[in-house]
This record gives structure tokens, C-alpha cells and sequence, in this order.
């Protein structure tokens, strides 16, 4: 049914005056953590490649590389990609840019969409934003964040940190993301929509068995870890997110069981790579929207 | 050079009826008392160009007055032990069979190897003992769970109590020996009916405020006692309070605390823990709880002076003046609401104005664009969940659910 809503309206925005562009682009936006080289590390070829194949021309794509350990705010993180970002749009001529997030990258672009008095640069990202496909966003922060922080609050800076735990992490945490969301961002309840669509797609559920071949798409694992940690979560989740977070800013577009063959569910690491058709329903929707 | 607006604005341009109504500020807005120069030069790199940003709104969006504070409904414990206690045993109070139990030696490295959850060992409350894996499901080591893409600290085992054997007092037993590190033991019950709640009465606070904390039990929906509680706040600065907490209404807790830090990081937020222990059908079960808030040291403020104007060739603007005691780039943003023809008041869009400030800044601009020019939503307008931000420290300096009324110029 959420598909069905969102192919609509992708239609309506087809046959506005002025929205299709023959310049369309896509931006991929990764999750927690500092990337050099997302496009193999994070995303991988098979997926960038697969979905890129759904533009007019598929060399207008941007795979963000920025440090997402950081807070959203950060120089590094929200400063780097909307740098990033206008070197697609002005420095590769495309008039306008889907963008592909994943996890916590939703977070990082709802702060440039809710934040265009902060710098200079923002007004202009906005307004060559088609739409935001954001893939497992953690909108509203996971538990799994704050049973990481507990006990660990203030032991940041004496160097507990030596991986995964970091800024964005904290901001993770379901406490802060209602702040965050309450005061710095748009698209959830109670606060005005973000200035364009921002689409999540939900993942619901994590399958790990050594006996079916489809646990090992995006690393068996991994998939085995996020098992586990759906026990600090909702029966909802993705191992990662619980599925209200998932849904808690813009619109669901779609939930994994919908689209996927066989109704597999999509892990929170799946839901960055070419599994069970999601790189298929990436690519209609940049065909749509170039059309 | 920096400066963005000036307080001449103020004076130029308004006709008689259009002199906005300001409102002052009520109970549950967050407004300053005064101001303070933040300590320490924590601000961010910000931008010095001044940047405004208007757009229309659903006018049928439900907006929220205010925030609400979000409540830990917490169903989770940890503790923090030595291998020598692992070695004899520790306490493991559950009241919910499915316990999820984790280990992190506080020392631990990315590269190390963390508990071995091969010489993981629980005993019942009989003394039975389940070792060698038995009587847990879904155990991992460091390795599985570095391979899941979770942020775990270095080191971390984790394990399910097998749920089929239930709830009650078991001991954790480590066979293996141990460095001289800490370990955290954490724990959460997913499947419990033992609920610690812990919310605070605001989102955020200025430098003087007083933070208030209630703590209650919840069991299936309906209060308990709770046998014993503590609660520290940590501050921004990395100061530790411990907060009071004395009983309130039928079985709660409550607490204040006076916030004083003025040495803060950009995003500052307070935290406060509350360690609580209830008694659950003989077990004395045990619960944490954390709840965090925005805090600001007031560098600037709204000092109630409002203007609409009009420039030439320019959107109506408003004029709000401020006073800055500290350089930064400050903006205030805000929905602005207009009257249907039912009388009935909708948003119409938000607004967002942000520039460069000196102390000798007195007023920012914030134009409206073409909103009061919306068909079928006119006057009278409004301003609403005004905000005023320090852009360069991400703080909330003021916040105002209704601000000001104001007609077209």
C-alpha cells in the first residue's frame, strides 16, 4: 500500500512543470563511521553500480566520504557532505540530486534540510534536492545506543573509544535524538515536515542461519551479530533500529517485506547492498524520477 | 564586518497597525534571566555570511506547542565489577525469563579478545550449574559481535539466558582468568514487566536552572515501591552531582538539580543516572535509568523588541532585538501561523534568519517571504516556537511557544 502511495505521487511529480531533469544525480550518504572509500567499504560496486544504472546518465553519482563519527553538526560531518555535495551539483553541472542515505547518514542530511540559516551553503543543496531515500534511518535514536553509553558516559574522553563508540554513537542515543529531533530537526511528529520528501525504507527483521543462502547477503557475520542485538530492541527491527525509529521522520515508502522476493526481511546490514531486490526498487525509483 | 543586521530597522517602516503584539514569555517557554559570557572558546567554525530561508508549511501539519521530555522507561541494569568477583560470582537478579547479559572489559582494545564466552558459567538459584554454553542461547564473543556492525565497546561477550529457564537470582561465574580490569556487566530483560521510569520537566535549561527528576516503578502499568535509589548528574563540564532524591506522590522519587556549568562543548546536554533496586517476587531486581537535557549558557537573548518592516523591493520582515554578550553566529527561527475564514489559526511556514553577531549587535531580521501572501490563510498572524540559537556553540538560548501577533504592513 506505502508503494503504491509513493509511486503516485512520484507520477504527480512527474508531470510537474519544472521537476523532471534531464541532470538528475544521486548521492549516496553513509552511516556511523569515517569513510574514505565508501563506494567499496560500505555501499560496494555491485550496489552503487546496480542503482546508478537507473539515471539518464550514470556517471552523475556522488558516494560520499566524510566522518560520520562525528556529531551531525560537525565540520566534518554535515560541512563535508554538503561539500561534497555541491561538487555534484555545481562542479559536475546536475540540476538535481536523489539522495541515498543509509542509517545514521538520514540524520546528517535532515540537519543541512532543517538547518538553512547555518550555512551558506545549505539554502542551495535544498533547493537541488529531488527527494531523500532514506534506507534504515535511525530518525529516533535505537536503545541499543543507550545500553553502549551506559556506564560509558563520561569516559569519552579518557580514550574508552577505540571503535564504534564516538560522538555520533552518544547522539544516538533515544534521549538525544528526541532533543535533536525536538530542537535542531525536522519530519517528526509534532514538527514541521522536512522542506523536501525524505522516503524511509524499514527494515524489520534479521535471518541468520548457516543453512539458508540468504542470510549470507551482507555478511553472514554480520547478520549473526545483529541477531543478538535484536534482543536490546523491539520485535520490530533490523537489528540495529527498531522500526519506529525507522519510520520516525518523513514518510515510510516502503517496509522490506513489500518489495523483497520471498518477503525477506533486510538487516541493518542489508540494507546497504544489493539483497533481495532493494538495488532493483532503488534504481526504478531514480528511472522515475529522470523520467 | 561580521554583522548582519542593524537595530536601525527597528525604527523605519511601521505603520499603525501593523506593530507587532509581543507576548512574554510563560511557564514552560525557555527564556534567560540574564546573560553570561560562556567560559573556555569552544565555539564551532561557523560561517559569517548571514543566511535567511523561508517556506510554506502543510497548513493542515499538527504542530506540537512545545516538547515534551522523553522518558527512560528503562527494563536495564549494568554494574561495574572485577575479574576477581567474576572468578567467585556475581549476582545476577533477572525477572523476566530471555535476559540479555553483556560483558566489556573496561581496558579492552579493538584488537583484543574480551571474555572467552566459552568459560561463561551461570548458576541457578537451586545452585545448579550451566556451563560450556548450556543454558544460554546466542552467545558471542568479540569477534562475532565486531563482524555485526554494532557499536560495541572493544572486548564485549554477550549472551542470552536461555528463556525457557526463567527468571530469578542467578550467579555469573567466569572460568578464566582475568586481567585486573574492570568489566561492565550490563543487562537488559526485554520480556520484563519491571519498568524504571526517569524523566526530567523540561527539554532544556539555561545556565540557574533548576532541573527537576522523577523516578517511579512501574510493574505491569501500576506503581511500586522502590526499595532504594541513587542518582548522579554529570554535568557538560564533566562535573558529577549527586542528586537528593526524597519520595513523591504515591511511590515515586523525586530530585533537583542546580545547573551551573559554564565551561561547556558545542551540543551541550546534562545526563542524569538513576540506580534504582525493587523488590520482585523475592528477587531485589535491579534498574538503571538515564535522561538527558539540553543546557545553554545564555550568550544572548530576545529582548522583546519586535518590528515589522519593510524594505525596499524586500519580503516583510520582522525585527527582533537582541542583546549579545558573546560573538557568534546566532539565528532565530520560528513557524509563523496566519487565520483561516473560520477564524481558525494554521501554519503557514517556517522562517530561519542566522548571521554573525557581535555584542554590539541589537536586533536580527527575519524576513517572511511571500507566506502573507498565502491564499486563504491571512491575518491575524502569529510567531510561534520561536527559537534563538548560538549556532556557533549548538545551544537553545530562548524558546517561546506564542511570540508574537502581528497583522500584514
Amino acid at each position: 500500500m506505502m508503494t503504491t502511495l509513493r509511486l503516485a505521487l512520484v507520477l504527480v511529480g512527474a508531470l510537474t512543470p519544472g521537476l523532471a531533469s534531464a541532470d538528475l544525480g544521486v548521492a549516496f550518504v553513509h552511516g556511523t563511521g569515517r569513510q574514505t572509500d565508501a563506494y567499496h567499504d560500505y555501499w560496494t560496486p555491485a550496489f552503487v553500480d546496480s542503482v546508478a544504472a537507473g539515471l539518464a546518465d550514470p556517471s552523475l553519482v556522488l558516494v560520499a566520504n566524510c566522518d560520520f563519527e562525528q556529531a551531525m553538526w560537525h565540520d566534518d560531518a554535515a560541512g563535508c557532505l554538503a561539500g561534497q555535495l555541491l561538487e555534484l551539483i555545481d562542479g559536475r553541472g546536475v540540476d538535481e540530486i536523489v539522495v541515498i542515505t543509509h542509517s545514521n547518514g538520514g540524520n546528517v542530511v535532515r540537519w543541512i534540510l532543517s538547518n538553512p540559516s547555518f550555512d551558506p551553503r545549505y539554502p542551495a543543496i535544498i533547493d537541488r534536492i529531488r527527494w531523500v531515500d532514506a534506507l534504515a534511518p535511525s530518525s529516533l535514536g535505537t536503545p541499543l545506543a543507550d545500553a553502549v553509553m551506559d556506564g560509558n558516559t563520561f569516559e569519552r574522553n579518557v580514550g574508552w573509544l577505540l571503535g564504534y563508540g564516538n560522538d555520533a554513537v552518544a547522539m544516538q542515543q533515544t534521549s538525544s535524538m528526541a532533543l535533536y529531533n525536538a530542537q535542531w530537526l525536522y519530519g517528526t511528529a509534532g514538527r514541521p515536515e522536512l522542506p523536501v520528501g525524505f522516503w524511509s525504507i524499514v527494515g524489520t527483521d534479521v535471518e541468520s542461519s548457516l543453512f539458508d543462502a540468504d542470510s549470507q547477503c551482507g555478511g553472514y557475520g554480520r547478520n549473526v551479530g545483529l541477531e543478538l542485538t535484536q534482543n536490546w530492541l523491539a520485535e520490530c527491527s533490523d537489528g540495529f533500529l527498531e522500526c519506529s525509529s525507522q519510520a520516525g521522520a518523513g514518510r515510510v515508502w516502503v517496509y522490506d517485506h513489500e518489495f523483497t522476493g520471498d518477503a525477506e526481511p533486510l538487516s541493518h546490514a542489508q540494507s546497504r547492498r544489493a539483497c533481495f531486490g532493494l538495488d532493483g526498487l532503488l534504481r526504478h525509483d531514480l528511472e522515475e524520477a529522470g523520467a | 564586518m561580521r554583522r548582519g543586521v542593524s537595530i536601525l530597522v527597528l525604527a523605519v517602516g511601521c505603520s499603525g497597525d501593523a506593530v507587532p503584539r509581543t507576548f512574554a514569555a510563560v511557564a514552560g517557554d525557555l527564556a534567560p534571566s540574564g546573560l553570561v559570557v560562556p567560559r573556555g572558546d569552544t565555539s564551532l567554525p561557523v560561517a559569517s555570511e548571514a543566511v535567511s530561508h523561508v517556506r510554506a508549511l502543510d497548513p493542515d501539519r499538527e504542530l506540537a506547542v512545545r516538547p515534551d521530555p522523553l522518558p527512560d522507561r528503562s527494563r536495564r541494569w549494568w554494574t561495574t565489577v572485577t575479574g576477581d568477583d567474576l572468578a567467585t560470582g556475581i549476582a545476577l537478579p533477572t525477572t523476566a525469563g530471555g535476559a540479555t547479559v553483556s560483558l566489556r572489559p573496561v581496558g579492552a582494545t579493538r584488537s583484543g579478545t574480551g571474555v572467552d564466552p566459552d568459560a561463561l558459567v551461570l548458576v541457578d538459584a537451586s545452585g545448579t550449574t550451566h556451563d560450556a554454553g548450556s543454558g544460554m542461547d546466542a552467545v558471542l564473543g568479540w569477534d562475532e559481535l565486531r563482524a555485526g556492525d554494532s557499536p560495541f565497546a572493544p572486548g564485549t561477550t554477550a549472551f542470552r539466558i536461555d528463556p525457557d529457564l526463567g527468571a530469578g537470582a542467578w550467579t555469573l561465574r567466569v572460568d578464566a582468568p582475568l586481567s585486573d580490569d574492570e568489566v561492565l556487566v550490563h543487562v537488559v530483560e526485554p520480556d520484563s514487566a519491571l519498568v524504571l521510569v526517569a524523566r526530567t520537566d523540561a527539554t532544556a535549561y539555561l545556565l540557574g536552572h533548576t532541573a527537576v527528576l522523577d523516578v517511579e516503578a512501574r510493574r505491569d502499568g501500576a506503581e511500586v515501591e522502590i526499595r532504594d535509589a541513587t542518582a548522579r548528574a554529570h554535568a557538560p563540564d564533566g562535573a558529577v552531582v549527586d542528586v537528593a532524591l526524597a519520595p513523591s506522590g504515591a511511590a515515586g522519587l523525586r530530585g533537583t538539580v542546580v545547573l551551573e556549568a559554564i565551561d561547556v562543548p558545542p551540543g551541550a546536554t546534562w545526563t542524569v543516572e538513576v540506580d534504582a533496586v525493587v523488590e520482585h517476587d523475592g528477587v531485589l531486581a535491579r534498574r538503571n535509568a538515564r535522561v538527558a537535557f539540553a543546557y545553554a549558557v545564555p550568550s544572548a537573548g530576545l529582548d522583546g523588541r519586535v518590528a515589522l518592516v519593510e524594505h525596499a523591493r524586500a519580503d516583510p520582515t520582522l525585527a527582533l532585538g537582541v542583546e549579545v554578550v558573546a560573538p557568534g553566529r546566532y539565528a532565530v527561527a520560528a513557524t509563523v501561523w496566519g487565520t483561516d475564514t473560520h477564524g481558525r489559526t494554521r501554519p503557514l511556514g517556517t522562517v530561519q534568519s542566522g548571521s554573525w553577531l557581535d555584542e554590539d549587535a541589537d536586533a536580527i531580521e527575519l524576513p517572511l517571504g511571500s507566506l502573507l501572501g498565502t491564499p486563504g490563510l491571512g491575518a491575524p498572524y502569529e510567531l510561534r516556537d520561536l527559537m534563538l540559537v548560538d549556532q556557533s556553540r549548538i545551544a537553545l538560548l530562548h524558546r517561546q511557544a506564542v511570540a508574537v501577533a502581528f497583522t500584514a504592513p
